[in-house]
């Protein structure tokens, strides 16, 4: 990890910018904390009464009008300085950055994942290049989470059931830690990643060496998605309009609602129009649009916004999208059986890898590696040999056998992932040897 | 320069036995007592021993927080000792000791009334107060790891026994309004005669302000732990999204309930300084009426600030602007305050026994307290530090520096009134001073981490943190011998402590007047007041 935590040293904009207003407040501070603490002591020493004297004969002062007045003054004007400062960086930090690249940040007991536009998605990893700002659109798919840089000064939380955004200014190349800083439950502390500022160059060639496997781009898996869910029924994409308002040049617009404010037709107010339709109509529209709260999960509405804002004419994203073919360099990658890199992908999004390494270091869960085959104590006595049963089971039902010295928090999968992709799981773990 | 009528050196107690309200002796004259002393007595006992139990629960923390991965307990024990220390701290501790504790004692002795306006309202409010602590052990049964703060959504999905923990500090919320309501009758009905607002102790104003806030703001926390049981147990989705719910809602609602709360755990502490500072000058309180006002426009402001704790929630930048700006409103009274007490001191003649050593320790401490708050009233600072050990060390240089620091002010001060025996300054003073270096070395550390970035509520860390982490660790343990030693010197004094006079610091405020310990019904005959408590001026004692 790059040193970044030192002062002065500038790993993005932001921290320069927080850097001086803590430095600014730390000052005045300063100054005010010797006054105090000085008076005290010194009136504290000088007006001491010696051991075994008689009280001396005290003024009889009860207030002093003007001495109070100022008093007031003096920090009124300083806490309102300390304000308007704290208030231009913070402008600055929400200010969007035009032309940022888009990429969706998702928080989950106990790992971030990162989808790109391109449609590559990545655990634990953001790249991005320095030099161009990124605007991350963060979401929880459980509890709420807080997506924290400490070398760039920023956080935000992440929260379950609504988009919010942070934009970064990355300047430095190096590799920064992700911190989660709301606690999330038993792996809070380790939920972390790395963000990876590369030079431009070299991030473009990583780019190009690791382009996405998934085929399709986040935008055009949305726009798969609109045609499947019926949205075109109600809504043209430009020209004559339907029931409802176009989609195409609708990303970014201030809308007027029926109730008479006003509201910019960003991620968020899409999200929420897509899921909820009816708390937000746009004037002169009915208000009939059906919730796809159940038909839709996160990451669907994550690419139909995707889509929508490829209509809308900001173009510039879509560059290097992921339609060519996906060359795999990476050699392990290469001889894996199709069954395992699906078992391996599964393994990702499921969450598996928040709490179980691949690579021998025990987080939450046992690693995965080496695990296939190796006998374990139990918790409560007994051994088990993690044979394919037993992993079946352990995936279906954790609860039931539970690895001594490991704690009993894996949630059940039974019924949420089928058959199939379970034995995908098993044989990804099998690959994991020594 | 005119005195109170009650100046006398020689209690009146008249015929009252010399061991005063404590005469009576075994469990039911305690448990059926609707004497406001014995009440109060009870709830110091209670709300210190959980000062001792999260205090243990505290130095476990930081041991597991010498080294950075995970060793000595596992992971989910921190959790639940993190949440616990924080809970029975909050809960049982920070937030009863001073009202309910000194509050109950000496509101009554302070004003010149015999008891407090509904002294059986006072016994049940203390017993339903144990009922919640009752319901909170059994909570441990399945522990709770949610953090004190009980954020939704995860508070409504942990398998731990969160229902039950809330349920708990439900019935101390009760126990909170009502002991607020019986002090604000008992303030404006039982003054004694002459005794008008201005010639209040300012203990009593900032009583006062503190019983508005517990009337106001409880009722609030308790219908949002209304809120998340019927979310566990019936499933109806208020901070759920899955369910149309907000889990950002929870945080407003609770901290509408906990920020005004952190008044109601300092405004009391800074009652007691205002009251012990002049003693110890023998000087009057510098702008009586500046310290007086600023205790209420504290509690009036404290209720608009709530939002400053979710300036990373993603609420709106307008609402982030108007949290910023009133939450600096707050850092006007409380200067006022500590501004004057420093002028009370100016051409005093001081004297430093116990009391004021605590006292001088509150300022000292409180003012590092409030000057850090001003990188996190400031938006695009606090977004950095927020849930960091900044914020930790923040708070524990408010409460610790400042509550608890007022409260063994106060302690130190209302001993010999309380038990009629003296402590030993032989042992009060190297007591202070292991706490005074403790203390510091502990939570200032804590300032460098937290901007250094190490959040909060880690079991593990990143390896860089470590050294800090240490030195912190190795200062909790000075800070628990010096707290070790005090407890030690409260016990000695207690059953060997010198019998104390009726007045052994000299002060002018009433509960003085009387015998140590004061009889039954604290004054024979109610006093009549003619001048404020404060007129050291001149003295020659």
């Amino acid at each position: 990890m790059a040193n970044a935590y030192a002062l002065g040293e500038a790993a993005s904009r932001t921290t320069g910018q927080v850097d001086a207003l803590f430095l600014f407040i730390g000052g005045v501070s300063l100054f005010f904390f010797l006054l105090v603490e000085g008076l005290l002591i010194y009136f504290a020493i000088k007006y001491r009464r010696r051991k075994g004297a008689e009280a001396a004969e005290t003024p009889d002062i009860r207030g002093n009008f003007l001495l109070e007045t100022v008093w007031i003054l003096i920090p009124t004007i300083v806490v309102a300085s300390f304000f308007y400062y704290g208030y231009i960086v913070f402008r600055d930090i929400r200010t969007p950055s035009p032309g940022a690249t888009d990429i969706h940040a998702v928080g989950r007991q106990w790992l971030f994942e990162f989808r790109y536009p391109d449609g590559r998605t990545s655990i634990n990893e953001l790249r991005v290049p320095a030099g161009s700002p990124v605007k991350l659109i963060l979401s929880s798919d459980d509890v709420i989470h807080s997506f924290y840089i400490p070398a760039y000064r920023l956080k935000q939380d992440m929260v379950p059931g609504q988009f919010t955004t942070l934009y970064l200014h990355p300047d430095k190349a190096g590799t920064y830690y992700i911190l989660c800083a709301e606690y999330c439950g038993v792996a809070h502390s380790t939920m972390r990643a790395d963000l990876i500022v590369m030079e431009p160059d070299a991030y473009a060639a990583w780019q190009e060496k690791k382009e996405a496997p998934a085929g399709l781009s986040l935008a055009e898996q949305g726009k798969a998605l609109v045609e499947k869910s019926g949205c075109l029924g109600c809504h043209a994409l430009e020209g004559k309009e339907k029931i409802g308002p176009n989609l195409g040049q609708g990303f970014g617009r201030k809308v007027l609602l029926a109730d008479g404010t006003s509201v910019t037709a960003d991620e968020e107010y899409l999200r929420e129009s897509i899921l909820d339709p009816i708390a937000k109509v746009v004037k002169g529209y009915p208000a009939v649009m059906p919730t796809f709260k159940t038909t839709l999960d996160p990451g669907d509405v994550t690419a139909i916004i995707a889509y929508l804002k490829s209509l809308s004419g900001d173009k510039e994203q879509d560059k290097g999208k992921g339609v060519e073919k996906a060359v795999e360099n990476e050699e392990r990658e290469g001889k894996e059986a199709p069954t395992a890199r699906k078992g391996k992908e599964l393994a990702e999004t499921l969450g598996c890898l928040g709490c179980h390494s691949v690579d021998g270091s025990v987080r939450v869960g046992p690693s995965f590696q080496g695990l296939f085959g190796r006998q374990v104590e139990l918790e409560g006595g007994g051994k088990a040999t993690a044979d394919e049963a037993y992993l079946r089971e352990s995936i279906n039902q954790p609860k039931a056998k539970v690895v001594r010295g490991f704690p009993n928090v894996m949630p059940e999968f039974k019924g949420k992932i089928s058959e199939e992709d379970l034995s995908a799981i098993i044989v990804y773990i099998k690959t994991l040897k020594y | 320069m005119q005195e109170t009528t009650w100046n006398g050196e020689k209690p009146p107690n008249g015929d009252a036995p010399p061991r005063g309200y404590l005469e009576a002796k075994g469990f039911w004259s305690w448990a059926y007592t609707l004497d406001h002393k014995r009440i109060g007595v009870m709830y110091l006992y209670t709300t210190l021993f959980f000062f001792l139990l999260g205090g243990v629960f505290g130095l476990l923390i930081r041991i597991k927080l010498m080294f950075p991965g995970q060793h000595i307990f596992t992971n989910q024990t921190y959790n639940v000792l993190f949440t616990m220390h924080g809970a029975l701290m909050i809960f049982l501790f920070i937030i009863p000791a001073i009202p309910s504790g000194l509050g109950n004692f000496f509101i009554p002795m302070h004003i010149g009334a015999r008891d407090v306006a509904f002294p059986r309202l006072n016994l049940l409010s203390y017993w339903i107060f144990v009922a919640g602590i009752v319901v909170i052990l059994v909570s441990l049964v399945r522990p709770m790891d949610t953090g004190w703060t009980f954020y939704t959504p995860y508070s409504a999905k942990t398998s731990a026994d969160v229902t039950t923990l809330s349920f708990g500090v439900f019935l101390i919320g009760m126990s909170s309004i009502l002991t607020g309501l019986n002090f604000l009758v008992t303030i404006h009905k039982l003054r004694a005669p002459g005794m008008t607002w201005h010639r209040m102790p300012l203990f009593i104003w900032s009583m006062y302000a503190t019983s508005i806030i517990q009337v106001l703001a409880t009722p609030v926390v308790g219908i949002t732990f209304l809120l998340l049981a019927m979310e566990r147990v019936l499933g109806v989705g208020f901070f759920d999204p899955a369910k149309g719910g907000d889990p950002i809602l929870f945080q407003h609602f609770f901290w509408f309930y906990s920020h005004p709360v952190v008044y109601v755990m300092i405004l009391p502490a800074m009652g007691i300084i205002s009251e012990v500072v002049p003693a110890f000058s023998r000087k009057p309180i510098f702008g009586y009426n500046a310290i007086a006002y600023s205790s209420v426009a504290i509690a009036v402001f404290g209720f608009f600030v709530w939002g400053h704790h979710m300036f990373v929630t993603g609420m709106s930048g307008t609402a982030a602007i108007i949290f910023s700006l009133l939450t600096y409103s707050v850092a006007i009274p409380t200067a006022i305050k500590v501004f004057n007490w420093i002028a009370t001191m100016y051409k005093g003649s001081i004297t430093f026994e116990s009391p004021m050593l605590y006292a001088l320790t509150f300022i000292f401490l409180f003012v590092v307290g409030g000057l850090t708050g001003m990188f996190l009233g400031a938006l695009g600072a606090d977004i950095h530090v927020h849930d960091t050990y900044f914020i930790v060390a923040h708070f524990h240089y408010t409460m610790v520096g400042g509550t608890v620091m007022g409260l063994l002010a106060g302690l130190h001060f209302w001993f010999p009134k309380m038990t009629g025996r003296m402590l030993s300054e032989k042992m009060a003073r190297p007591a202070w001073l292991l706490m005074f270096i403790g203390f510091n070395v502990t939570f200032f550390t804590q300032f460098i981490l937290g901007f250094e970035g190490m959040p909060r509520r880690y079991a593990e860390y990143p390896a860089q943190y470590q050294a800090l982490n240490i030195v912190s660790t190795v200062g909790s343990w000075i800070l628990a011998a010096g707290i070790l030693i005090m407890f030690v010197n409260f016990v000695h004094g207690l059953f060997r402590g010198a019998p104390a006079p009726p007045n052994p610091w000299k002060a002018l405020s009433l509960e003085w007047q009387t015998g140590s310990p004061p009889p039954t019904e604290n004054y024979p005959e109610i006093p009549t007041v003619t001048d404020w408590p404060y007129g050291y001026a001149g003295r020659q004692t």
